[in-house]
């Protein structure tokens, strides 16, 4: 065992940055790097602060770990059986899951989304929701996704003088 | 613990998509085709300031950049009419520097291949032109037998390596900036006729009827000439290459036999594009595509081009990536009209133009049939620095 600490039944006590206590069994909570180092660092006692995640974007991280977490015990179980077409049927089941979850998030759920599993360093989480924003993104102009994302330009009027000058021989 | 109730994000919390931390940017960059990032790094200044690295990395590289078509191929017209496949209702209009009764014959990446007849000699005035950049590059004379240009480097540089294909017989001539004219070469024996030329990874690949390959490194060609002069011969490497598949040696109408041959840059190697048409060149129905394998010696046919998509040009024909240009132009083969018309006489393409029909569209590997557009342009590569440069806050 690489890791002598995590037991099956003993959970970790999460505080959001709005203060609310989420309970995780610690063998879902592998799943975040950060977490992960804390439980073989020996710290998890009491109540772990995440200062950057509030409570409604905990509970939908959760959701996500504790969702992996039930595929890969089972997982386990099948592939000894070597029933490797009902595991490709599960993988299948997954990625239509891991889409459901996100296609149902809003602009700022995702925001917060990816915000929270990068502080949390759940690397498939992260992958996923910035993979659903690459998809908003592709096509548009810079424009449009400042609009999307309601960015402002922070270009100077220099820089852009500066490359229309550039430009101006072509085309322009 | 209850998961299932409706929360709400505090209304005061910071959602600032442009403060997003670096590591959160570059994910989202690393799911975008490189067109598609190119806009996002371009959003604000912190965004981009995560991408300075990869930017470099793409400048530094010679990025092809992305197709464009140049739809106007009139001798008198003053404009170029550009198209970019990506981007969608974009039309970029290019005035023509010099004065007219010059034919853009083609494009080598960003540049456009000018020629001009300048007596009744049968002598043209050869120019490479960067609408991108404004620079001009004229060539020393040569008469119009000639086909087909291309470079090793930089046009602008001075160890660049400049080569044209004669499009009759097997000669060839390469020139460099200190040079005051083109040093005519061609095998000592005349084996079999040089059909295609590119430049790859800094040395010349000639193609000849009997799809072998001769090879002339181009830093060799340069100091020959600038050692000796350029009246002096310089000798290209033979390589045998076996062509197993049944494929045509010949163009011979009469016979019903068809093709046009392309040399393509294709990751790290190269491809052979075999076009095959009918009703006397007019029109395209098939394409194979072959694979040099310089080890074993042999052509190797390709059933798919996976992800890539290859755009044939009269003079210059490239290789893209899907992860370049995003949709799902994989595996697909663009075409404009074939090198029907091969002189330089501005008389002889008007001629040949009143009947040529229009025979451009794209081709999809492994499928049926062809999709088709209804005008003859020419491919042009847009670079990537220029892209950088466009899109404006």
């Amino acid at each position: 065992m690489s890791t002598p600490s995590v037991s099956v039944n003993r959970v970790l006590k999460l505080k959001s940055s709005d203060g609310e206590i989420f309970e995780v069994k610690q063998t879902v909570a592998v799943q975040s790097g950060v977490l992960k180092q804390m439980m073989e660092d020996g710290c998890t006692e009491g109540e772990i602060p995440l200062n950057n995640v509030d409570s409604p974007t905990l509970a939908k991280i959760i959701e996500w770990c504790n969702k992996h977490h039930d595929n890969d015990v089972e997982g386990r179980v099948l592939s000894e059986e070597r029933e490797k077409e009902k595991e490709k049927e599960k993988a299948a089941d997954m990625k239509k899951w891991e889409s459901e979850f996100i296609d149902a998030l809003n602009r700022d759920e995702i925001y917060f989304l990816l915000t929270g599993s990068n502080y949390m360093d759940i690397k498939e989480l992260l992958d996923c929701a910035a993979q659903k924003v690459a998809d908003m993104v592709k096509g548009k102009t810079p424009e449009a996704i400042r609009e999307m994302f309601n960015i402002q330009s922070d270009f100077t009027e220099e820089e852009e003088e500066a490359i229309r000058k550039e430009n101006q021989w072509a085309f322009d | 613990m209850d998961i299932t109730r409706v929360k709400q994000h505090k209304e005061d919390q910071v959602r600032d998509w442009a403060t997003l931390p670096g590591g959160v940017v570059g994910k989202i960059a690393d799911n975008l085709s490189l067109y598609d990032y190119l806009c996002f790094s371009n959003v604000c200044k912190t965004w981009r300031s995560y991408q300075e690295e990869t930017i470099t990395l793409h400048r530094n590289q010679r990025s092809p950049g992305f197709p464009w078509l140049v739809m106007s191929m009139e001798t008198e017209a003053q404009t170029l009419s550009c198209i970019s496949l990506l981007e969608k209702n974009k039309l970029w209009q290019f005035e023509m520097p010099s004065s007219s009764g010059e034919l853009c014959w083609g494009c080598i990446e960003d540049w456009l291949f000018i020629v001009k007849h300048i007596n009744d000699f049968f002598l043209m005035r050869i120019s490479l032109l960067n609408p991108f950049t404004g620079s001009e590059v004229v060539l020393p004379i040569k008469d119009m037998v000639n086909s087909k240009l291309v470079f090793s480097g930089d046009p602008g540089k001075q160890n660049c390596v400049y080569m044209l294909l004669c499009y009759i017989g097997s000669t060839f001539d390469v020139w460099i900036p200190e040079a005051k004219h083109w040093c005519q070469c061609g095998p000592e024996e005349v084996t079999d006729d040089l059909i295609d030329l590119i430049c790859f990874k800094g040395s010349f690949y000639l193609l000849t009827n009997e799809y072998n390959i001769r090879v002339l490194d181009a830093t060799h060609a340069y100091s020959t000439i600038q050692t000796q002069g350029y009246k002096k011969q310089i000798d290209t490497r033979f390589h045998k290459i076996e062509m197993s598949s049944d494929i045509p040696r010949e163009n011979t109408p009469c016979i019903d036999i068809q093709i046009f041959r392309y040399m393509v840059e294709f990751g790290d190697g190269i491809l052979l594009i075999v076009r095959f048409l009918k009703d006397n060149f007019k029109e395209t129905y098939d394409f194979k595509v072959f694979r040099l394998d310089m080890s074993k010696k042999e052509w190797v046919k390709l059933d798919s081009l996976g992800d890539c998509v290859i755009f044939l040009g009269r003079n210059c024909s490239r290789c893209y990536s899907t992860k370049e240009l995003g949709g799902d132009m994989g595996n697909c083969i663009y075409f404009t009209n074939g090198s029907g018309f091969r002189s330089w006489m501005v008389d002889d393409i008007k001629r040949y133009c009143s009947i040529e029909k229009d025979d451009w569209g794209v081709f999809r590997l492994n499928s049926d049939g062809s999709e088709r557009f209804s005008q003859p342009p020419v491919w042009l590569t847009a670079p990537l620095w220029w892209y950088f440069n466009k899109f404006r806050p």
